[in-house]
């Protein structure tokens, strides 16, 4: 950092005070630049060091500018202004870092660089280190979250099911008969299904355990399609198999810990939004890739995808009942954001199934 | 040293008018009460220089080159700006100074780091049993931290070329932390108890809402009761232990001061929260509202909306108000009563003045998507700074003998996890 100083030939000589790192008291000085030296003279004292090894302190507005020895004594410029153009002037004292602090422009590409990397961290960098990290989390974790999960879902949302046994072995023997169809050598994902009720809601979730939650409100809706009940199993199958949850986890906490970051404690206001954008955009692109095992599955079990698409019908038909319909306790308002969010992607979806039948 | 010498020591810098248009010029001889004994002769204003915009450039580039660098560039972000708050805090024209390196504090951001995902992954278990043993092990890490992190800070901190301090032992440390050691056992006992009444009457919702209201009333007033005790420890315990020179802070508030000050700025909103809490009892109780989740959809738009409200309210306003009292109140209490040899504290901060400003700097930080964030937080370091004086019987020079060698304790693991970990460790 020294160079330009050297090359030129430059000195430079102010006044000001000086501590000592001795004493607290603050004595008249004279710093001095010469042949790539630097001399501090106070009181009959001289203390002389390499240029190089001095710390010029930061450029400050307002502040004073501290200029540090490497013996810890420090120089305070009586002219703080003459000292920053000489500084200036010759570049020296200044990183990098600061001389892109140092203007406008510099900083103005800063703050469009951080847009930048957030932005593609957002669309690139989180969902591939979390598809690349979620398989390698260890069984026991993921048995403990899945484990609490559903304690946490039994204790609000869901009571035990109203199915009877019979039904539920039904539906299990013919889920089962299509695993080993579509997987003759039994290397499917481990799972378990579990049934639950929600009120009336037709729900089905994979947890990250690898267990399956069917909600009655799904079998009752789906009562007269068995196949496409064992579609929605290949889906959430399809969740299991893709870490989708695990992932969730790790992009949501990830894009927490960056907001946390950048805004400190004030997350709690501004990056709500962000970060539900986030589970929204992520859950759609997993909802598809569930949507490919599903069709995988169904066909190496020669059953037709299209009749997956019933449940899509029929789910959107019951938002748009409750759109329509105003507060009738039949029909709870509070499925609604649940069904908004893979209501945009449902014709794509049955489009995709249907063209899948073919 | 006396007065009369100390008076003739500052002859010695030489020809004093030259000094005349220094940003120090206080710093020559301005004695008009000598042979006076007050116990306050002279005043000498804390002040920061530093502003919005400046601080904004400096972090603004520090966030690029932290996500950039995938977070590795964080220390030396962080030096950055400590350097930049130290060297604008203005006492008696001079600034205070910042020494810590980036590379020095590495290792400890790199701890504290792995400490954050293991708590993240704790918390994400929800398990009682990983939780509770992660609290005790960070029963017996915490003071072990705040420890290292105050002598590294004091360490690395200057003023007039002179490093600060920290006098505290590590078992002084401990003893500081039986308070919140003891709270987080009662918080885990009680969370347990909530736990067990829900698995066994899974299907009671009322029941399980008055377990909610007693477990939310134990811990108000168990709050209200330990946590002024525990501030008043952890502020014993640091503003007893700062050293300058031969300048020794102490600390002369007592635990009920604290109590005092605590519960004046807590009754009304324990008042405004219970209220709040006996509403929904009540309404709990008539089982109308709560038999099934389902049934809110009878009370419409209007009763969402004004739900929505009332939780703005009582999570986000009024914490804020909150906070702003807290810090307001007790900054001034804080060092009111902290004083050294021959060197009183003056904090006059305007609770009124510090709310005002924290709705300001939201407000503008919630319409701006955070760039606004750096301007606030300058506004409130300017203003915390701006209210607080020193008052001395003699020039702060007089009054500090020749420094012995500093301790060098430049182990920054502490400094890193205690910001991490947000402990308030803040001069």
């Amino acid at each position: 950092m020294n160079s330009p100083l050297n090359r030129h030939m430059n000195t430079l000589s102010i006044t000001g005070v000086c501590f000592d790192g001795v004493s607290a008291q603050p004595q008249a000085a004279q710093f001095i630049i010469e042949g790539g030296n630097a001399v501090l003279r106070w009181a009959g004292a001289e203390h002389n060091e390499k240029q190089a090894q001095i710390d010029w302190g930061h450029t400050t507005q307002h502040g004073v500018r501290l200029i540090t020895f490497a013996n810890g004594a420090q120089f305070q410029a009586q002219d703080a202004a003459a000292l920053n153009a000489y500084l200036a002037q010759h570049r020296a004292g200044l990183s990098w870092v600061d001389r892109a602090t140092g203007n406008w422009q510099a900083v103005a590409a800063c703050a469009l660089g951080v847009v930048a990397v957030i932005g593609a961290l957002y669309v690139w960098g989180i969902p591939a280190a979390a598809q690349v990290a979620a398989p390698h989390v260890p069984q026991s974790i993921k048995n403990t979250l899945g484990e609490n999960a559903l304690k946490g879902l039994d204790s609000y949302a869901f009571s035990p099911s109203a199915v009877s046994a019979a039904e539920q072995a039904q539906i299990l023997a013919r889920w089962h008969a299509v695993l080993e169809a579509a997987y003759p050598n039994k290397d499917h994902p481990q799972h378990r299904v579990v049934f639950r009720k929600m009120g009336i809601v037709p729900n089905a979730l994979a947890l990250p355990d690898g267990t399956l939650v069917l909600t009655d409100g799904l079998i009752a809706l789906l009562a007269d399609k068995p196949n496409a009940i064992t579609g929605v199993l290949a889906h959430e199958l399809g969740h299991i198999q893709h870490h989708h949850s695990m992932r969730a986890l790790i992009q949501v906490s990830s894009m927490g810990f960056i907001s946390t970051m950048v805004l400190g404690d004030l997350t709690v206001w501004v990056n709500q939004l962000p970060l539900l954008l986030g589970q929204m955009r992520y859950s759609r692109g997993h909802e598809a890739q569930a949507d490919d095992t599903a069709i995988r599955i169904m066909q190496a079990a020669k059953i037709n995808p299209a009749e997956l698409a019933v449940f899509f019908e029929r789910a959107e038909k019951i938002t748009n009942e409750n759109t329509q319909s105003t507060g009738s306790q039949a029909k709870p308002r509070w499925t609604l954001p649940d069904m908004l969010r893979s209501h945009p992607n449902s014709a794509d979806r049955m489009d995709k199934l249907n063209r899948a039948a073919q | 040293m006396d007065y009369e010498n100390a008076h003739s020591a500052q002859a010695l810098t030489g020809d004093t008018s030259q000094m005349g248009e220094l940003p120090v010029n206080d710093l020559a001889p301005h004695t008009p009460t000598v042979g006076i004994q007050p116990a306050a002769a002279l005043r000498y204003d804390l002040s920061f220089t530093g502003t919005g915009s400046e601080y904004f450039k400096i972090w603004i580039v520090n966030l690029l080159l932290i996500l950039v660098s995938l977070g590795i560039y964080y220390p030396w972000a962080k030096v950055r700006k400590a350097k930049y708050l130290h060297r604008n805090m203005m006492l008696d024209g001079t600034s205070f100074d910042y020494h810590a390196s980036g590379g020095t504090m590495l290792k400890g951001t790199i701890i504290a780091g792995a400490l954050y995902g293991v708590y993240h992954l704790v918390d994400s278990t929800r398990s009682w049993w990983v939780f509770s043993a992660f609290t005790l092990v960070m029963c017996v890490l915490l003071p072990w931290l705040l420890w290292k992190s105050m002598r590294f800070k004091l360490s690395v901190t200057s003023y007039r070329a002179l490093p600060f301090s920290f006098k505290a032992s590590l078992r002084e440390s401990f003893s500081v932390f039986v308070p919140l050691v003891l709270y987080n056992a009662a918080f885990l006992a009680v969370a347990f108890y909530i736990g067990q009444q829900k698995t066994a009457r899974a299907s009671m919702a009322t029941d399980q809402l008055r377990a909610f209201g007693i477990a939310l009333a134990v811990f108000v007033l168990l709050i209200v009761l330990l946590y002024p005790l525990f501030y008043w420890m952890l502020k014993r315990f640091q503003h007893n232990h700062y050293q300058w020179t031969s300048l020794r802070t102490q600390f002369a508030a007592s635990v009920t001061d604290i109590y005092k000050q605590w519960l004046l700025i807590v009754l009304p909103f324990v008042m405004f929260y219970g209220t709040i809490a006996m509403v929904v009892y009540v309404l709990a109780s008539t089982k109308a509202l709560f038999n099934t989740g389902i049934k809110l959809g009878n009370f419409g738009l209007g009763f969402i909306v004004v739900s929505v409200l009332v939780t703005y309210l009582v999570t986000l306003f009024i914490p804020v108000i909150f906070k702003a009292l807290f810090i307001a109140k007790f900054q001034n209490l804080v060092w009111n009563t902290t004083t050294a040899q021959g060197i009183k504290f003056a904090s006059t901060l305007k609770a009124r003045s510090l709310v005002w400003l924290s709705f300001k700097n939201l407000f503008l930080i919630v319409v701006t998507f955070g760039i606004y964030w750096p301007f606030a937080f300058i506004n409130v370091v300017k203003l915390r700074a701006s209210s607080i004086s020193v008052l001395a019987a003699a020039p702060i020079m007089h009054l500090a003998a020749q420094h012995a060698a500093a301790d060098k304790e430049r182990n920054a693991v502490g400094d890193a996890a205690g910001d991490l970990f947000d402990i308030d460790i803040a001069l």
